[in-house]
């Protein structure tokens, strides 16, 4: 026994060692594409946030490399002279009434497709669906008669009724897919409880579809701030801006002031990236939803 | 508390085909322990259901105490309901969860924590009070969910199939609480069940469904004694009746209920009644436990009033053994004493006791004799 031992323990430590080493070498291959993806993805971030701090000469010269001296004034002037705190607020605007807009009427009309008997509720959703098809060109002109006939051109709704309604198609799949998601006998279980239709609704299945609620919340806010066209159209006035467009008025016929360009997308970008970062993981989940959860 | 009446009852979705309950006619006395029971898709979820007012009824009416409840929302039914998920509000805590329905009716809020506290207590669930459910065992949750049921007083308690997601030691010990609490809060209880030995247990009757129908509305004794048709007849009892087609013949004078493997004497009762179907075929139904070996019976046996057997498989199951038989091809289980000393391939003669032998119409299956 007493000889055969060290000779077992050693076979096993070979056995140990041989798949670890052969798994070295495609675990290395892997960091190796997730390093090269991370400098991909990064790079734009960190050169746009160095040329923020660079005078327009240093970047034409110099576009790469890191500021010699950082011109922490071109923030300064991008919020007050390039009007951002105006735009940021104006944007603030948008994505408050657009979101909570989108995120009520999706949750409304997307548990009622979900979970109650409503006569053809299937085709009412294939409707509703079609609108994900629809791109904001093929609309855009007669939109924007439309909204001139009824005087909304250059007021805060030009860019919030049409941005409710062209995002709600999303956002109705989506909370439908998480309503269904749900146990009815829930919903069964209120209603025997003594709960009316909407206290089921607003009492029990909207706290149990939370998850979903801020997904859509994250995604809507992200587009909405993002958006370019739309407000490019109907928002012309500069004190209605929101801040994706802030950036466009840098650029002169003839020139163009890159340092407060980047020092604008840097604000710009600012409060999306924070809200990207605490909530990735929703962000995923948003991605994915429509694909799991129907 | 209320007595509830299914008056010509019918519950056909939309789409067509057959109807999930057919028709069913059937008066759940005020307090009575009333056992839904019957295999799956059977109607009995359906019909229970729509006493709680989450099926629309499609014909007939439902009365619950002295009102129609057809045209009311659940929530004006003063029903409670158990369900077999138990259906707890995760977000909330158990207390919440208990609260719940005593809130939505806005009762004050002091008494709704007295009352909350009196059902934790009867329930024994008092130190779960603030956990969620998702921290709770199944059987903990199962008490949740009948505490919400019984913190609301109401007149009629619905029960759908509540210890099915139970392991088999707990559901034992929950059927016992449920009989014990029904005889504390006095209410009447619709129960569904698939699992028979619930239905026998726990039901004062108990209705028996197939295919939307009502087979028989009867005590559990008088169904395992007297079923109504071979349907309750098979699904009652385990293991299930032997059913066997045989020939009403005549001889002698005699009636004698005849296979290609055996000839045995009718009983003098039954054969007056059989005696219309003579010439004809009948399906013999009889229970395991009350195929015994000759000797074993009770009455004296006339000799042509046995199946002559052979012993094909004995399982023991310690107090009592299961023995397959063949005849001519046909297996009857019988289960004897395990005292009784078989072999494979042994020759016995096995008989009941002339009120153990039911026959059914062949076609209609109703029982005739």
């Amino acid at each position: 026994m007493a000889t055969t031992a060290p000779s077992d323990r050693k076979t096993a430590g070979v056995g140990w060692s041989r798949p670890r080493l052969g798994r070295a070498g495609p675990e290395l291959v892997r960091y190796a594409v997730l390093l090269v993806f991370l400098v991909v993805f990064l790079l734009p971030f960190l050169w746009i946030w160095s040329s923020a701090l660079k005078s327009s000469v240093e970047i034409a010269r110099r576009p790469f490399g890191l500021p010699t001296e950082f011109r922490w004034q071109n923030l300064q002037r991008a919020w007050t002279v390039g009007h951002f705190d105006q735009y940021i607020w104006n944007s603030v605007i948008y994505c408050a009434a657009i979101v909570a807009g989108v995120v009520l009427l999706s949750c409304l009309a997307g548990y009622a497709l979900a979970l109650l008997p409503v006569p053809g509720r299937d085709a009412i959703l294939v409707v509703f669906l079609l609108g994900l098809m629809v791109p904001f060109q093929s609309v855009m002109v007669p939109l924007y008669y439309l909204l001139r006939d009824i005087h909304l051109l250059e007021t805060y709704w030009a860019f919030i009724v049409p941005g409710i309604a062209l995002r709600l198609p999303f956002g109705i799949f989506l909370m439908r897919g998480f309503f269904r998601g749900l146990p009815p006998e829930l919903a069964d279980a209120a209603r025997v409880d003594g709960a009316n239709e909407w206290r089921v609704f607003r009492q029990v299945m909207l706290p149990l579809a939370t998850p979903g609620l801020s997904t859509l919340v994250v995604f809507q806010f992200m587009f909405t701030w993002n958006q370019f066209l739309m407000p490019l159209v109907f928002v012309q006035r500069d004190e209605l801006r929101p801040v994706s467009l802030g950036t466009m008025f840098f650029f002169g016929r003839y020139t163009a002031d890159r340092g407060m360009i980047a020092a604008g997308v840097t604000i710009a970008m600012l409060p999306v990236v924070l809200l990207y970062l605490v909530l990735q993981r929703r962000f995923i989940e948003g991605i994915t939803a429509g694909a799991m959860k129907t | 508390m209320a007595r509830v009446i299914f008056d010509g009852v019918s519950k056909i979705y939309s789409g067509g085909g057959q109807a999930a309950v057919n028709n069913l006619n059937m008066e759940i006395h005020d307090r009575e322990f009333l056992v839904l029971v019957g295999p799956s898709g059977c109607g009995k979820s359906t019909a229970m259901r729509m006493v709680a007012g989450l099926e629309e009824i499609s014909e007939g009416q439902i009365i619950i105490g002295d009102r129609v409840v057809n045209d009311l929302p659940p929530k004006d039914r003063d029903v409670a309901m158990v369900f077999q998920s138990y259906a707890l509000y995760p977000h909330m805590t158990v207390r919440d969860n208990l609260a719940y329905p005593l809130k939505l009716r806005k009762i004050p809020k002091g008494e709704r924590e007295q009352r909350v506290r009196k059902a934790a207590q009867t329930l024994d669930i008092e130190q779960f009070l603030d956990r969620k459910p998702k921290a709770l065992s199944g059987g903990q949750r199962q008490r949740v969910a009948l505490g919400r049921a019984i913190v609301r007083d109401a007149d009629v308690f619905l029960m759908d199939e509540p210890l099915s997601n139970l392991d088999a030691k707990l559901r034992v010990q929950t059927r016992a609480e449920l009989i014990k609490l029904h005889e504390r809060v006095q209410t009447t209880i619709i129960y569904v069940t698939h699992d028979q030995v619930e239905a026998m247990t726990m039901g004062d009757r108990i209705a028996v469904m197939s295919l939307g129908v009502l087979q028989q509305l009867a005590t559990p004794q008088e169904l395992y004694d007297h079923p109504a048709n071979k349907f309750v007849a098979g699904f009652i009892g385990s293991p299930s009746m032997n059913f066997l087609d045989v020939n009403i013949e005549a001889s002698d004078g005699r009636l004698y209920a005849a296979t290609p493997g055996f000839k045995m004497r009718v009983p003098d009762e039954k054969g007056r009644i059989l005696e219309r179907y003579r010439g004809q075929t009948v399906t013999l139904g009889v229970r395991p436990e009350h195929l015994v070996e000759r000797s074993r019976l009770e009455s004296h046996t006339a000799p042509d009033a046995t199946i002559p057997v052979q012993v094909d498989v004995i399982e023991l199951l310690g107090n009592e053994i299961f023995v397959y038989l063949q005849n001519a091809g046909t297996v009857l289980t019988s289960r004897m004493d395990p005292d009784i000393k078989l072999e494979r391939g042994q020759k016995i003669e096995v008989a009941a006791e002339p009120h153990r032998l039911h026959f059914f119409d062949p076609q209609t299956e109703e029982v005739v004799a």
